[in-house]
């Protein structure tokens, strides 16, 4: 039996009047690459500092067996986390990194670090404030992988960065770092770049999951459905997820319908994570 | 543990980080050092020796025949002078550090990389208290005496003929009651002052970001909030209490009649003091029993350790604070 990474059951945070978590439950195994998605304001940093044990929260939550916000320092020896690219100190040297968290992580192994530093071509005298966008998260991305940890989590991991620094990060993360033990939870907007990679996804929507699945099913439960005006009305019998107009044609979005019956009407294709994510929260803004 | 390993400890590397990052700490006496050296040696190149004779702490010293131990004297009074004048600069440099240093990780939000590491938020102000409190009163020290130390060896090569008066300068016994005499003012003064230093901490750690002008700034709010209680104490009670204890307890006058004794050299006809050491004489001006023992002293740091608890405090929930 595979004890869950992460588990989280009625999870609430509320600031003041405003709840930013609503009893939310999920979780994570060992060796899947869980998506957080969801709006600005959705909770999910809210739920990722939980779980990092940054807040306290109300509800169960156990993280690597461990009380998050209690059990702090433990949980940090065996949790990475980068929580945006912007936040490694612009005065530190490469090599100053290197060497303060060798000697403040029991699970720092400096050779694998020095490794990819070299691999990565960066400069060890220089400042981070020196480097690129692209090699402060190189850097980043080498101090976290070379800690021997079995979570990860990313809030936002490539926020501002060029689309070939972003490629790049998800390669290694996938390449380099991802194993059958290790579990990786990560936040983004940018769907479309994680959609490949993801083994889970969970959708958040005002403090609450809309949607928690493992990617493979979401071709067996959701389908998009793309008709011309004289088959609407047909469609929207089989009482769709949303609808929505592309180019003259009308673009379903149907959850747990019967295939044959959608093929009847006009082409079926499998949606994307960002179709998906669009449906879901238009149908609730309803 | 051996000395390497509190060495390479990551409490170490966690005050190793903060000389990285506010290099305020070395540069401040470094530049310091480097304007009185300078200074000193274009002086001597345009022909304006280095004079050890003059008036120094009421000690007249008169012509350089003076009796050894008179000059003796001179000298330690030479070297605390110049120590003190680095530790003034690094009470600034505290101020200023310990202000900054809990609020700046989280206006820059490095914050989220230091607890990305299995490092508590008690070490971390730990390590920022001993910087700020030790730290960098001791490096200030240290520029102090190597300062004195260039000094001596200027007027060395200046007055190499005069004997007596070398004999003074490079006095073993000298260099070694003096930096004790600055140690213990150093060491002293530290706690004396710990409950300033941990209140700016505090109040850099505890203050939230970006509410106006005060918010971005935590060195001015440190010093309105106690100014404000001293003004509504006046104007609601006509009364000066708390203004009166805070310049009292943090004047230097009370701190001085605790950390020493008010034990005068005098010296007798010869210009000598009678049978007595260096040694005794620094052991009767410092007064370690009387500065441990004062209520002032342990209120302050049980009042430093409060500070210290809310700081901690503040920092484990910087990121609840939304």
């Amino acid at each position: 039996m595979t004890t869950n990474v992460i588990e989280a059951r009625g999870l609430s945070k509320r600031y003041g009047q405003t709840v930013a978590l609503d009893g939310v439950s999920f979780h994570a195994a060992p060796g899947r690459i869980v998506g957080l998605i969801g709006p600005n304001g959705a909770g999910k940093t809210t739920a990722l500092n939980a779980i990092l044990g940054l807040i306290p929260a109300e509800g169960e939550l156990t993280v690597m067996g461990l009380d998050p916000y209690r059990e702090r320092g433990r949980l940090m020896e065996v949790t990475s986390f980068i929580a945006d690219v912007a936040v490694l100190p612009r005065w530190l040297k490469v090599q100053q990194a290197i060497d303060f968290v060798a000697h403040v992580h029991p699970r720092f192994r400096p050779e694998r670090c020095a490794e990819l530093i070299n691999r990565f071509g960066l400069p060890r005298k220089a400042r981070v404030a020196s480097l690129s966008k692209g090699m402060v998260t190189q850097l980043h991305l080498a101090l976290v992988m070379a800690i021997d940890a079995k979570l990860l989590v990313l809030d936002e991991p490539t926020l501002g960065l060029d689309i070939v620094s972003r490629k790049q990060f998800y390669d290694h993360l996938l390449n380099d770092y991802m194993d059958d033990e290790r579990t990786i939870l990560v936040t983004t907007h940018q769907v479309e770049e994680i959609e490949n990679i993801l083994t889970d996804v969970i959708f958040l929507e005002r403090g609450k999951v809309v949607l928690d699945l493992a990617m493979d099913a979401v071709a067996d439960r959701f389908a998009q459905l793309v008709v011309g005006p004289e088959h609407v009305e047909a469609a929207r019998r089989l009482k769709p997820l949303s609808e929505r107009n592309s180019l003259g044609r009308t673009v379903f979005m149907f959850e747990g319908a019967d295939p044959k019956a959608l093929a009847a009407l006009g082409d079926v294709r499998q949606p994307s994570l960002a179709d998906l994510f669009v449906a879901k929260m238009t149908t609730r803004a309803v | 543990m051996n000395a390497r390993s509190v060495w390479n400890s990551p409490f170490a590397w966690l005050v190793r980080r903060e000389l990285w990052e506010h290099r305020l700490i070395v540069g401040g006496p470094g530049v310091l050092f480097g304007v009185i050296v300078l200074s000193a040696i274009i002086g001597l190149l345009n022909g304006h020796p280095i004079s050890m004779s003059g008036d120094v702490s009421g000690l007249d010293l008169g012509p350089i025949e003076a009796p050894a131990r008179k000059l003796q004297i001179l000298m330690i009074a030479i070297i605390c002078l110049v120590g003190a004048l680095f530790l003034m600069l690094a009470s600034g440099v505290q101020i200023f550090y310990a202000a900054d240093t809990l609020h700046a990780e989280r206006s820059q939000r490095t914050i989220l990389f230091w607890k990305s590491l299995p490092v508590s938020d008690l070490s971390t102000v730990l390590a920022k208290v001993v910087v700020a409190a030790l730290v960098i009163p001791l490096v200030a020290l240290a520029a102090g005496l190597a300062t004195t130390l260039v000094l001596s060896l200027l007027f060395t090569v200046e007055a190499y003929s005069l004997s007596n008066l070398l004999a003074a300068v490079w006095s073993p016994a000298v260099w070694w009651h003096a930096t004790v005499a600055l140690l213990y003012l150093t060491l002293t003064a530290t706690v004396w002052f710990l409950p300033m230093t941990t209140w700016f901490l505090l109040v850099s750690a505890w203050l939230p970001l970006a509410r106006g002008r005060l918010g971005r700034s935590p060195m001015l709010v440190a010093v309105v909030v106690p100014a404000l209680v001293v003004v509504f104490e006046a104007v609601a009670f006509h009364s000066f209490t708390a203004g009166a204890y805070l310049t009292k307890r943090f004047g230097f006058a009370q701190y001085l009649s605790t950390a020493f004794a008010d034990a005068r050299v005098t010296f007798n006809s010869a210009g000598d003091i009678d049978g007595r050491t260096i040694g005794s004489i620094a052991s009767d001006v410092m007064s370690p029993l009387t500065f441990l023992g004062s209520p002032s002293t342990i209120i302050g740091v049980l009042v430093s350790a409060l500070f210290i608890a809310g700081a901690v405090y503040s920092r484990r929930r910087s990121e609840d604070r939304a």
